[in-house]
């Protein structure tokens, strides 16, 4: 671990002192390949005791609760849940919208936010033994490293996090697509992205796809403040990022029309995001991305 | 439309283009700056194209009308058929005749601008040259001519004469002017069917179109009106009559009359100068809007002969000043010479004859005999008798012979005067050959009175409406009718005593109904008086009223009917002038210019015992006189027509209703298109005010 926090840039590990009590968990049952701190989907016998069923013939008779047969006569058998790991998958929207860093100087693109937060998400879910994976998506399914817990493992997502690029491209759901049919593991999937892409549908489509596996999706809509409001003045020549050509207009005139396109936008994400059973945290890349770490975290915990 | 100023609009449609250009030119710069997506700014402006595009529409289009609208009320717009001709100016044969008014009303000048000026640049426009076009100009004074006889292509030598009209001091000949259009206008033949076009320019002045009519033109023919008249007449003042009246029969004095127009809408006071015969008089009236004011002044009259000059008005600020003066003449005949026919001895006092000539030459007396006062008897009477006789006088002559009488009548024939006192019965015989033969229509026939009846204490009835020469005593003429009794005489044969009684020849009656004085005039000019008392046997010498009444009485014979020695302008002038020179001894000269002669000032022409002074068109105002070795024989004043001092002009629809006679005619006034450009600007600035106030609610309705 000391290895893997002196390498990435995006790992400040002094800010991430004061979160290293803190566990990335899961509201849901996971299914994991070992015992973790996760409740397990599979009912074992070591886990703890949720409920009898009648003794059929042919069953493992250690499993029979023999006190019960002679307090009541009647053979039944006890029932556990084992705690087992989190498998999480870090999904990088690879757009080129990622790469809007706004007007105000210091403030970094929503890309280098989004790596900053899945670093320290690695980070975090790596200090409970959980599996991390990352998935950076563009046109198609640009890098996938599946989910892994070991020291070396995180180092490589923390290292592909750092190379992570834009393309130009306004779809989402290929990649998306291809990584469900990569995923084999039910467990989490993070998508970090600011859902600025032309097939919203097919997105939320894929996204369903992975809830119908089992697997807990949970959006974190990332928006640059510069975002939500165009900038002040009389004329401007905005560039798209995403090969979406140049447009001459007066940010005055527009200002209001904007403004309320955006909020629409972003509202119907969080209401899609909800349809498809899956969570929504909107993240606003004006926020530390520690306090941001922070606030999800604990809301995670319950 | 078309404007008045077309430069200006063009300039309002460039200065329309210059906010484009200013926006254009000063629009920002863009910042170029990254978006992480365009997705939302093309949705907005969408969204905001839907509206506020059309904003951006309507208030870019409102603002480029103002302007328009602004540049074309400053550039004088013109509408409507008004301010089109009637005559197209189309490819297409035509004959077209422009009557161009040179008459004195047409240098009237409203404002700085004389409407013949303004004349002049219309007819110009007309006699453009246009294939296919055929035209003629046609000067309308009170003779009018055309430029050429027939329709020319000669273009340029119309407009070379057009340049050289100017406003003459006649009238206008419109019917002559009119028929001499309807002679240019005339088809050449059956295949002739060239369109036919008729452009007048003038003021039409009221009292010179009142009677026309367009009857006599060709049919099809367009006529196109063009008034250079303002709408509204302007300020005249003018002198439309002067003359000088001899009072006394021995011509010692003049009645200096003058008429002077005020053509005005404000009363103004008259003052003027009238200088006669080298001295100069004034004088002064105050004369009422809209009327004719005669202003009288007697004045002294020192020469004999002929005496001429003029009248003017001082310090006249007017609208035309041709008016502002007028020439006149007068001949004082002096002392007339008289010729009394009596058999009553000279000596012989008092009798009737000797009372007379005591009337006609009260200074006269036999020890101090005059050469203007003879007696002549009967028996010697001739022809020579008579040559220098101004009036004959009679008086107790006895029965004429018919060679007598042939020789009266052939003096009343040749203008002369005769004053018959008819005191004896064969008076009455006399009396009625001479009037036969001389061609006097008398009203009543004088007769005899009835034997064995003397006519003493005859009174004069009294007058309701006093004649001259009674007229003269004013309001004392009842206290003298008083006093005078009258005897002797004759009785009368009335045709009817109603034709008698309204008959102004009958200047008064005695109170038995009888006449007491006739005056008659012969067709030429000649007029006979008949006192019918026997003034001896009267009273009247001894009242003192037989000297004033002969001497008016007088007057009024010896006055001439020939007139006033006043000739208008552009008329022809016809003079006969009594003279033994033969005529080419005789010289024509204009008073204070150089001597012509010729044809320039008329042609004098021999007609038995006189010359005829006869000139086709005099051209411009003054005193013309004939000499006869520097002895002025003759004088005449030549002046403008009173008619046109008044400017008052016919309403256009007059013009276009009655005179059309089923033709198509148009009439374009200059001051209806002033009038339209006054009135069609203000629409235009309304216009601007509707646009900037369109504006202004289309930025509220959306919300900007």
């Amino acid at each position: 671990m000391t290895t893997v926090a002196q390498s990435s840039r995006f790992l400040e590990m002094r800010a991430l002192a004061g979160l290293a009590h803190m566990r990335f968990t899961t509201r849901h049952r996971v299914e994991g390949s070992y015992s973790g701190r996760h409740q397990s989907r599979q009912q074992g016998g070591a886990g703890e005791f949720v409920d009898y069923r009648e003794y059929s013939g042919g069953e493992d008779l250690r499993r029979l609760d023999w006190k019960l047969l002679a307090r009541t006569g009647k053979a039944f058998v006890r029932l556990h849940q084992e705690e087992t790991n989190l498998v999480c998958t870090l999904a990088i929207d690879g757009t080129g919208s990622m790469d809007f860093a706004g007007n105000t100087p210091g403030r970094g693109s929503k890309l280098q936010y989004a790596q900053y937060l899945a670093t320290s998400l690695a980070y975090v879910i790596s200090l409970g033994q959980d599996q991390v994976g990352l998935a950076v998506l563009g046109k198609k399914l640009a890098e996938h490293l599946p989910p892994g817990s070991t020291a070396v493992h995180v180092a490589r997502v923390m290292e592909q996090l750092e190379q992570v690029t834009t393309e130009p491209v306004t779809r989402l759901a290929p990649a998306l697509r291809e990584l469900f049919e990569r995923t084999t593991r039910r467990g989490v999937l993070l998508l970090l992205s600011d859902f600025l892409m032309d097939d919203l549908d097919e997105t939320f489509a894929a996204l369903r796809l992975f809830r119908h596996r089992g697997l807990e999706v949970v959006a974190l809509h990332l928006i640059h403040p510069d975002e939500e409001t165009l900038p002040r003045g009389t004329s401007f020549r905005f560039v798209g990022l995403e090969d979406e050509g140049e447009l001459n207009c007066s940010p005055s005139e527009i200002c209001d029309q904007y403004q309320q396109r955006f909020a629409a936008h972003t509202a119907m994400v969080r209401q899609m995001t909800l349809a498809a059973g899956c969570d929504y945290r909107r993240v606003s890349t004006a926020n530390p991305y520690l306090t941001t770490l922070g606030g999800f975290l604990v809301d995670r915990a319950g | 439309m078309t404007f008045a100023v077309p430069w200006i609009f063009a300039l309002g449609i460039a200065a329309a283009t210059a906010p484009v250009i200013i926006h254009w030119l000063t629009r920002p710069r863009p910042v170029r700056m990254p978006l992480s997506t365009l997705r939302f700014v093309r949705e907005a402006i969408r969204q905001r194209s839907a509206g506020q595009r059309l904003r951006d529409f309507i208030i870019l289009g409102l603002r480029t009308l103002a302007i328009l609208l602004l540049a074309a009320a400053f550039a004088g717009p013109r509408w409507g058929e008004r301010d089109r001709s009637l005559i197209a100016e189309d490819a297409g044969d035509a004959v077209r005749v422009v009557v161009l008014d040179v008459s004195q009303s047409m240098a009237a000048a409203d404002g700085n601008v004389p409407a013949m000026q303004r004349a002049r640049s219309i007819a110009d426009r007309y006699l453009q040259y246009r294939r296919g076009l055929r035209t003629n100009l046609i000067v309308a004074g009170s003779q009018p001519r055309a430029v050429f006889n027939n329709p020319s292509t000669n273009f340029e030598a119309l407009r070379e004469e057009l340049a050289r009209t100017e406003a003459l001091p006649q009238r206008m000949g419109v019917d002559e002017a009119l028929e001499l259009a309807a002679r240019q206008l005339a088809q050449i033949d059956e295949q002739d069917d060239r369109r036919r076009e008729l452009i007048v320019i003038s003021d039409f002045q009221r009292t010179g179109w009142g009677g026309a009519t367009f009857a006599g033109l060709p049919a099809e023919t367009q006529i196109q009106l063009e008034s250079v008249a303002p709408a509204e007449a302007p300020a005249n003042m003018a002198i439309l009559k002067a003359t000088c009246r001899p009072l006394g029969a021995r011509h010692d004095r003049l009645q200096l009359e003058v008429v002077v127009g005020n053509y005005s809408s404000t009363g103004r006071t008259a003052t003027l100068e009238a200088e006669i015969g080298g001295g100069v008089f004034r004088l002064s009236a105050a004369c009422p809007p809209q009327e004719l004011t005669t202003l009288t002044r007697e004045i002294p009259a020192e020469l004999a002969g002929w005496v001429w000059g003029e009248v003017r008005l001082v310090e006249a600020d007017d609208a035309l000043a041709a008016d502002n003066t007028r020439p006149l003449v007068v001949e004082l005949r002096g002392e007339p010479v008289y010729v009394l026919i009596s058999r009553e001895p000279e000596h012989l006092r008092p009798s009737s004859s000797h009372i007379l000539a005591c009337a006609l030459v009260p200074q006269w007396s036999p020890d101090s005999p005059t050469d203007r006062f003879s007696r002549v008897e009967p028996s010697k009477l001739d022809n020579q008798s008579l040559t220098e006789a101004d009036l004959i006088a009679v008086d107790r002559c006895g029965k004429l012979s018919p060679e007598h009488i042939g020789l009266l009548a052939r003096q009343l024939q040749r203008g002369r005067s005769l004053l018959y006192v008819a005191s004896e019965s064969i008076d009455a015989a006399n009396i009625d050959l001479i009037a036969q033969e001389a061609g006097i229509e008398l009203p009543l026939r004088f007769a005899p009175p009835p034997a064995g009846t003397i006519r003493t204490d005859l009174r004069l009835a009294s007058m309701s409406n006093p004649q001259p020469p009674l007229a003269a005593f004013g309001d004392s003429l009842p206290s003298v009718i008083d006093q005078l009794r009258f005897a002797g005489g004759l009785t009368a044969n009335q045709r009817s005593p109603t034709a008698a009684q309204l008959d102004d020849t009958i200047r008064a009656t005695f109170t038995d109904g009888t006449p007491a004085l006739v005056v008659a005039r012969s067709r030429t000019g000649g007029a006979m008086a008949i006192l019918n008392a026997d003034l001896a046997a009267s009273n009247i010498w001894k009242t003192g009223a037989l000297v004033p009444l002969i001497e008016e009485l007088v007057q009024e014979l010896l006055s001439s009917e020939t007139g006033d020695g006043v000739f208008l302008s552009g008329e022809p002038l016809v003079a006969r002038i009594v003279t033994t020179t033969p005529a080419q001894s005789l010289r024509i000269v204009q008073d204070d210019a150089e001597p012509e002669t010729g044809e320039a000032l008329g042609q004098l022409v021999d007609d038995a015992d006189a010359a005829v002074w006869q000139w086709e068109s005099p051209t411009a105002a003054g005193v013309y006189r004939v000499l006869e070795n520097d002895e002025t024989i003759f004088a005449a004043a030549v002046a403008i027509p009173a008619a046109e001092s008044d400017l008052a002009t016919l309403p256009p629809d007059v013009i276009r209703d009655r005179l059309a006679a089923g033709h198509e005619i148009r009439f374009t006034s200059r001051d209806a298109a002033t009038h339209h450009e006054q009135d069609t600007w203000k629409w235009f600035a309304v216009g601007v005010v509707l646009c900037m106030l369109t504006e202004l609610g289309t930025l509220l309705l959306f919300r900007t």
